[in-house]
């Protein structure tokens, strides 16, 4: 049943998630005058598409070629076709024929840290090996929406309180052992009482709303929650908890990382800066691998990344938003959304946190648009607020905030009469983070506001976590990951763990609790609501929405970003012509 | 130092930084900090307003460079702080106290000091938090170990100085001794290589930088300016690291130039060297004529040699120096230090050391004119036809060759000797020489040989190749008198073998009166007297020599004080007008203070003194009535 | 020789030993600033896990007797696990870096030396001249710029511009030789100069102070040839103290190694020191020292041993 402590949980769990996912993030962005000329994007036609076949490489473009993004659209949505994906429709998955391409290299940013085992670190950049070798029983396509994967299909009770998974047949661990419900529960039983190093907190958190798992027999497996939480449910099955282990392997990942993946573990050398994969000839859909062999090759240098494309060394690779003229051909998807968050808005260290217009100045100061197009960004997205574009049910039509203007943002603090204070921002030191939080930092000083951007030591989205929850950042730069805005609202609101102040304004967490009952739909307006008094508030202040870009070689086809984890691709149907 | 272009520029480049540290506000056009919060002019190049462009924040690259100066500065102060004040008192304390203390110390320095200096700042770092000052105590601890070990080096050696004896004995404290007396002279050393470390320091500060674990990212730094630039220069432009990176490179430059033009003021120019062959500017002939006997093996007529020197005129180091020895002849070369005795004999050879050069005079060995030779032309004499023993015995043999392939090496060279033939001859000659154990010798160094056994080296190798003319300076000044008696003896034996011609020179009238035949003394860089041996000794003509003499012991009558010639050898650019004796010289008279005397001739003799023919005048006998001081 | 050669290695032993002290306490301080299990426990780092690790590790036992288990543990080859990722062992870790680093070095001293001796003499034999002025000015600037900027400059001018080499990776030697070789040209170029310069500079200088002394002008005075003088009485003797430096400038080199791997794309044991001290993985840092210890201390005996084949003062050491 829901409960404040039920909140506070859930935030904690999906926080960890998020900043988890903001410390995998690696684009080092830098200023550029003129926009990109092309920006070309994962367009999926903002369906949601019920084909269970949505890896095809029909649907998706990935070329170079001056298209005109529907921003709205790519931005996507976690939105779920519920009359799509339920059981009554028939679904076909497509078998084709086993036929891998050339080998291919490449390169990213970010090394393997801790092993193959996906359920001991829910960092982003894990998925750049995770999702080559693991799936799920359903997966986020790259709109954002929620498809079905390895399950055809699924219902849902009257309450919402039981989801029933139908599996594809015939599908296949890389060991031989079958996909099937059986094997379904032992992955959630494992992973809902697993403890470190073999499990994290985090990961095992992702199924708590997950009462038990029966096999109703042998492609058919139910979930019973503890109450209506599909969209929990769903959340935490496109991330790490959802990856299936063959069972044999279950406790042994690390060392044994049997999944259902396209492509098999060769090797991994001593600091997991060089995955050498192969192609697995068993793959449910066997027209889907691309290559016969993959490399992962972990070159920290973004530079050296890209050089390396262009010398023909690499296949693709990870790269930096400016850098996107520099390569043959680029994909991109904006996924990392990013805002300040003011934790101290209760004014208990800054007291001048606690007026409203102070904080709606320093909003006011942030050159939002301009950060967006230095980043090749498209440059009304800066005005997404929490949603993910102006059709996402989250969006806010009539949102009473100021635009950036720094003479009226001048004007506004100083006719608030408080005295310009300072405070600290931690970030990591990778990635967009140190531009960003000096271009805001900048932005502040003209207001008289001094914020001190400290690099966080060690550098893990743990120890953001950590600093802020402490209550050492008044005023935080955060980054929001989660699959949608209802999830960002849980975190955040009420004595959830990335709000210290353990206080949300009026009327929030009735909302919040509102919205988690119903289903996407039926929620909207609750969540719309809160978001507006959220922002309004200037509690949070309206974000970026940074794009990440993963360049590659004119002969590649099929690259596509995976919603809410910047820096890797679905490897299905990724191949090299030739 | 101030004339070499490059010291003064970095002098004056250093000047910027400095000033650029402590009033960056003076220098800078902007704030460094501020951005371009319209973000509009970003990665620009240089521009009337911002003279050398903007980074990706817009942000001034000019001030920041100027503001980049402060934390150069600030790391190194810091880290030499540490290195000087850490490193110095050990090595002081290490050098002093010697024997196991010191090689405790010295053990442990050299652990920290093979470690590479970035891994230390390294740990530091990850022992406290990556930041500009944590590293700089790390490199300030590296550097402390090059400290160490210089200072206790100098100390090491000072300590056996008898300065420094004398101010243990009268009983000045210990640390009184180290810092009045010690460090002083370890300064200049310390100088140098400060600077040197200093640009090193800064190095490894903008490496740490640049690698991200330094200075925090939004400091203008000139390694986290290159650090932030890095992703962007090939898009953006040269200028995004042009600015940090020139300033980086600059200021590192200028520190080592700096160092180095220190070190060159207060060492030794080593613009000229053993192979420096001066410009053959032309020589002008001597005034008189080479006599004519057949067997005058060396003859040199007005040789006259100049030196230029750093500050102006040149120095006349020789002046109208001439005389002959002939084949089977033992001819002295008298005089102080400092008089030409060993520059003639150089120049004579062709080995006046840069940038010397004879401006005058005629040379002529055997009956061939030698003045004009070329180097390559000289390597048939030297060495074959002349052998030269020089003075210091074990310097002048090289400290990294076995003695025989030493003494091998002119048998080979001139004699084309196999090597099994010139291996034998060469044990020949050390037996000759009276060398104990020959072979066994010819196998070692030369720091296995004492002081006379070198110098018995030195005189087989001169005469290996049985040259006509041996030319042998302090052969036996060195050694002590037994020795030297055979030494003499030996060169003795060997002329009359031989018929070689020897040329003696020494500063010891007693050498003198028991080798030589005939006497040329020397003062000044002039001949003074010509004679026999006996004429030198029973009746000289110069007062010079009449000085000499008196200051044997043996000529000393009754009690009273030994004597001495009042006075100093001046230096060779300080020589007074006329006489160079003069100012010395109890006879001086006006004339002689007035010109240089000329050289009389005296039937085969010389002198160079002006009162020489004056009737009466008597150098046995005080001075004449009219004295003059100089 | 040989027991000057014995008597050198012996000396090697305590020093190495005194790397393992050093970097242990390192270990240890590190760890006063902030626990090694919490950061091994990372985000699930509950009481019980950080208890349990604590216990594993023996976090809790003295410090005596941990540095003996330790000391146990490297010298049977055991160099612990990775902080950040306990399926790795260090020492495999650094089996696989270390060959890059040792190949750049190795190649970049090669390069520095030979060139600096060459260089050395040349400015030596002819000083004051205009090729000795200009080298001399040359080397100082070298010296002066950091490896990582010429790197880059390399890079982006051979590399990428004219495309001669591959801007990035390293080939191994035993995939290719001629890949190994072109892989390793460029970051040995960049690591080479201020070797080169420094070389070339100290060389100059001891030249210049052997032409100058009296053994050299005694030999002149016996009539040896100037290529002679060169040759046979002063290089032998001047480069002494230059092998010295030599082995200065190679301990440097793998600590400038670093910057210059991260701008070529290698992974080299610079690479993998510099992300363990950003992610503060305390057993890399400390296997990676101690590797880097083990490397300095050899090439500080090779220096040793081929100062003795050259001085015989030292290699005799009779008196």
């Amino acid at each position: 049943m829901r409960n404040s402590k039920w909140i506070r949980l859930l935030g904690v769990l999906m926080a960890l998630v998020m900043v988890a996912a903001a410390c995998g993030s690696s684009t080092d962005g830098n200023a550029e005058p003129e926009p990109a000329p092309e920006t070309t994007e994962d367009d999926s036609g903002g369906d949601t598409d019920t084909d269970a076949d949505a890896g095809s490489d029909d649907e998706v473009e990935a070329e170079e070629g001056g298209e005109e993004a529907d921003i709205d659209d790519a931005l996507g949505n976690l939105e779920v076709d519920e009359e799509a994906v339920s059981c009554t429709s028939d679904s076909e998955v497509e078998v084709g024929d086993y036929n891998p391409g050339p080998p291919l290299n490449n390169a990213i940013s970010v090394a393997l840290g801790t092993g193959m085992n996906p359920h001991n670190d829910q960092a982003p950049a894990q998925f750049s090996f995770y999702n080559w070798v693991f799936e799920g029983l359903v997966r986020q396509d790259t709109d954002g929406s929620v498809v079905p994967w390895l399950a055809s299909c699924w219902d849902r009770n009257d309450d919402g309180s039981v989801i029933t998974f139908v599996l594809n047949e015939g599908i296949t661990f890389h060991d031989g052992s079958p996909v099937n419900a059986e094997a379904v529960k032992a992955n959630i039983d494992f992973v809902r009482a697993g403890e470190p190093p073999q499990v994290l907190p985090p990961v095992r958190g992702q199924m708590a709303i997950v009462e038990s798992v029966e096999v109703v027999d042998d492609l058919t497996v139910q979930f019973n929650l503890n109450g209506p939480g599909e969209a929990l449910l769903l959340s935490g099955l496109i991330r790490n908890s959802g990856f299936l282990v063959s069972p044999s392997a279950l406790g042994s990942a690390g060392e044994n990382p049997i999944g259902t993946g396209p492509y098999t573990v060769d090797s991994v050398n001593g600091d997991g800066t060089l995955v050498e994969l192969s192609g697995f000839e068993g793959y449910w859909q066997p027209q889907l691998v691309g290559a016969e062999s993959v490399t992962l090759n972990t070159l920290v240098d973004a530079q050296a990344r890209v050089d390396g494309l262009n010398a023909g060394q690499f296949d693709v690779v990870i790269i930096n938003a400016p850098q996107a003229p520099d390569v043959p051909a680029f994909s991109t998807n904006t996924t990392v959304r990013i805002g300040f968050v003011v934790t101290d808005w209760t004014g208990e260290t800054i007291p001048a946190l606690a007026n409203r217009d102070v904080r709606c100045a320093m909003g006011q100061a942030l050159n939002r648009v301009g950060i967006q197009e230095a980043f090749n960004a498209p440059a009304d997205s800066a005005n997404n607020q929490f949603a993910v574009g102006p059709n996402d049910y989250a969006y806010i039509d009539d949102l009473d905030v100021a635009d950036f203007d720094i003479d009226a943002a001048r004007e506004a603090f100083a006719a608030t009469g408080e005295e310009g204070f300072e405070f600290t921002n931690g970030h990591l030191p990778q990635g967009f983070w140190p531009v960003v939080s000096s271009a805001w930092s900048g932005a502040l000083a003209e207001l008289g506001i001094t914020m001190n951007n400290e690099a966080l030591d060690p550098p893990s989205g743990g120890e953001m976590f950590v600093r802020l929850a402490a209550g050492q950042y008044p005023v935080q730069i955060i980054p929001f990951n989660e699959p949608n805005a209802l999830m960002s609202l849980i975190a955040r609101t009420g004595e959830a763990s990335f709000n210290p102040s353990g206080v949300s304004p009026d009327g929030v967490v009735e909302l919040v609790e509102s919205a988690m009952s119903q289903s996407f739909e039926d929620g909207e307006a609750d969540v719309a609501a809160a978001w507006k008094i959220l922002l309004e508030e200037c509690i949070f202040i309206i974000q970026q929405t940074l794009p990440t870009f993963i360049g590659h070689g004119a002969d590649i086809e099929g690259v596509r970003h995976i919603q809410g984890i910047p820096i890797t691709y679905w490897p299905h149907g990724v191949r090299k012509a030739g | 130092m101030l004339r070499n272009p490059l010291a003064l520029l970095s002098m004056v480049w250093f000047v910027i930084l400095v000033v650029s540290w402590l009033r960056p506000e003076l220098l800078a056009t902007h704030d460094p900090f501020q951005q371009d919060v319209s973000l509009q002019r970003l990665f620009e190049g240089p521009s009337s307003d911002h003279w050398l462009g903007t980074d990706g924040l817009g942000r001034d690259h000019y001030s920041r460079v100027i503001f980049g100066a402060g934390f150069a500065f600030r790391s190194v102060f810091i880290a030499m702080t540490i290195a000087l004040g850490v490193g110095v008192p050990i090595g002081l304390f290490a050098g002093w106290r010697g024997g196991r203390v010191d090689r405790a110390i010295i053990w442990v320095n050299d652990v920290f000091f093979s470690l590479p200096i970035i891994l230390l700042a390294m740990a530091v770092i990850i022992i406290l938090s990556p930041s500009l000052t944590n590293a700089m105590i790390g490199v300030g601890i590296a550097m402390s170990t090059r400290f160490v070990r210089l200072t206790r080096g100098v100390t090491l050696a000072e300590k056996e100085e008898l300065y420094v004896d004398a101010a243990r004995i009268t009983g000045i404290s210990v640390p009184r001794i180290l810092i009045r007396y010690i460090a002083p002279n370890l300064l200049s050393s310390l100088i140098v290589q400060a600077a040197i470390i200093s640009g090193a320091v800064i190095l490894i500060g903008a490496t740490l930088s640049f690698l991200g674990i330094g200075a925090s990212l939004d400091d203008p730094d000139w390694g986290v300016m290159l650090n932030r630039a890095r992703p962007d220069f090939r898009r953006e432009g040269i200028w995004q690291i042009v600015p940090s990176g020139g300033a980086l490179v600059l200021t590192v430059l200028s520190f080592n130039l700096l160092g180095d033009a220190i070190r060159d003021s207060i060492g030794r120019d080593a613009s000229s060297n053993a192979l420096t062959v001066t410009k053959r500017a032309s020589v002008t002939p001597a005034s008189t004529e080479h006599l004519t006997d057949d067997d005058i093996v060396l003859s040199v007529r007005d040789m006259d040699v100049e030196f230029p020197s750093p500050n102006g005129p040149v120095s006349a180091i020789l002046n109208g120096v001439s005389f002959e020895v002939r084949a089977g002849e033992t001819l002295g070369v008298v005089g102080e230090s400092g008089s030409g005795k060993s520059m003639t004999m150089l120049s004579a050879l062709g080995l006046t050391p840069a940038p010397g050069r004879m401006t005058r005079g005629s040379v002529r060995f055997a009956d061939e004119d030698v003045t004009n030779l070329t180097e390559r032309d000289w390597l048939r004499l030297r060495g074959k036809e002349i052998g030269v023993i020089f003075q210091e015995p074990i310097a002048v043999l090289n400290p990294a060759m076995k003695v025989g392939a030493q003494i091998m090496e002119p048998l080979r060279i001139h004699l084309g000797m196999g090597k099994a033939e010139a291996r034998k001859r060469a044990a020949e000659l050390l037996a000759e020489v009276r060398v104990p154990d020959p072979e066994r010798r010819l196998d070692q160094y030369p720091h296995e040989f004492s002081g006379g056994m070198a110098q018995r080296v030195g005189i087989a190798m001169a005469l290996a190749c049985e040259p006509k003319l041996l030319i042998a300076d302090e052969p036996s000044t060195a050694l002590d008198v037994t020795v030297q008696g055979q030494i003499l003896d030996l060169l003795a034996e060997i002329q009359s073998r031989r018929n070689m011609a020897i040329i003696l020179i020494t500063h010891d009238l007693g050498v003198i009166a028991e080798a030589a035949d005939r006497v040329l003394v020397m003062y000044g860089g002039q001949v003074m007297e010509t004679g026999s041996a006996e004429d030198i000794f029973f009746r000289p003509k110069h007062p010079y020599t009449k000085a000499l003499l008196d200051t044997m012991p043996q000529n000393h009558a009754g009690d009273g004080d030994l004597a001495v010639i009042a006075g100093i050898v001046p230096q060779p650019n300080a020589w007074p007008a006329g006489c160079r004796f003069a100012p010395r010289c109890v006879h001086a008279t006006e004339a002689c203070v007035s010109a240089i005397p000329p050289l009389l001739t005296v039937d085969a003799d010389h002198v160079r003194c002006v009162r020489f023919d004056e009737p009466g005048f008597d150098l046995a006998h005080g001075g004449s009535t009219a004295e003059v001081s100089a | 020789m040989a027991k000057y050669i014995g008597s050198r290695l012996l000396a090697t032993i305590p020093l190495v030993f005194a790397v393992l002290v050093i970097t242990f306490l390192i270990a240890v301080a590190v760890e006063a600033n902030g626990s090694i299990a919490t950061q091994i426990c990372g985000e699930g780092a509950t009481p019980e896990c950080i208890g349990a690790i604590e216990e594993e590790l023996g976090l809790n036992e003295p410090i005596v007797s941990r540095f003996f288990s330790w000391f146990g543990g490297v010298l049977s080859g055991d160099l612990g696990s990775s902080l950040v990722n306990q399926n790795t062992s260090v020492g495999e870790l650094i089996g696989e870096r270390i060959w890059p680093t040792l190949s750049i070095v190795g190649f970049s001293l090669l390069i520095g030396v030979t060139l600096g001796l060459l260089f050395g003499v040349l400015g030596a034999i002819r000083p004051g001249g205009f090729a000795d002025r200009s080298i001399s000015v040359g080397a100082a600037g070298v010296i002066a710029a950091p490896g990582f900027i010429i790197g880059m400059l390399l890079s982006w001018g051979i590399a990428v511009e004219l495309g001669w080499l591959d801007p990035v990776g390293y080939v191994s030697l035993g995939e290719s030789f001629t890949g190994w070789l072109k892989s390793i040209t460029l970051p040995s170029i960049a690591l080479s100069l201020p070797t080169l310069a420094i070389v070339q500079r100290q060389l100059r200088s001891s030249m210049a102070n052997a032409l100058q002394s009296r053994y050299v002008l005694a030999a002149r005075a016996r009539g040896v040839s100037r290529p002679s003088l060169i040759s046979r009485h002063a290089l032998p003797n001047a480069l002494i103290p230059t092998v010295t430096v030599i082995g200065f400038r190679a301990a440097a080199a793998i600590g400038l190694t670093t910057a210059v791997e991260i701008v070529f794309g290698i992974r080299g044991m610079g690479e993998m020191l510099v992300t363990a001290i950003i992610s503060r993985n305390v057993t890399v840092l400390q296997g990676g020292m101690i590797v880097v210890g083990l490397v300095v201390a050899a090439v500080n005996l090779l220096v040793d041993i081929s100062y003795g084949f050259l001085n015989p003062k030292v290699r005799l050491d009779r008196d």
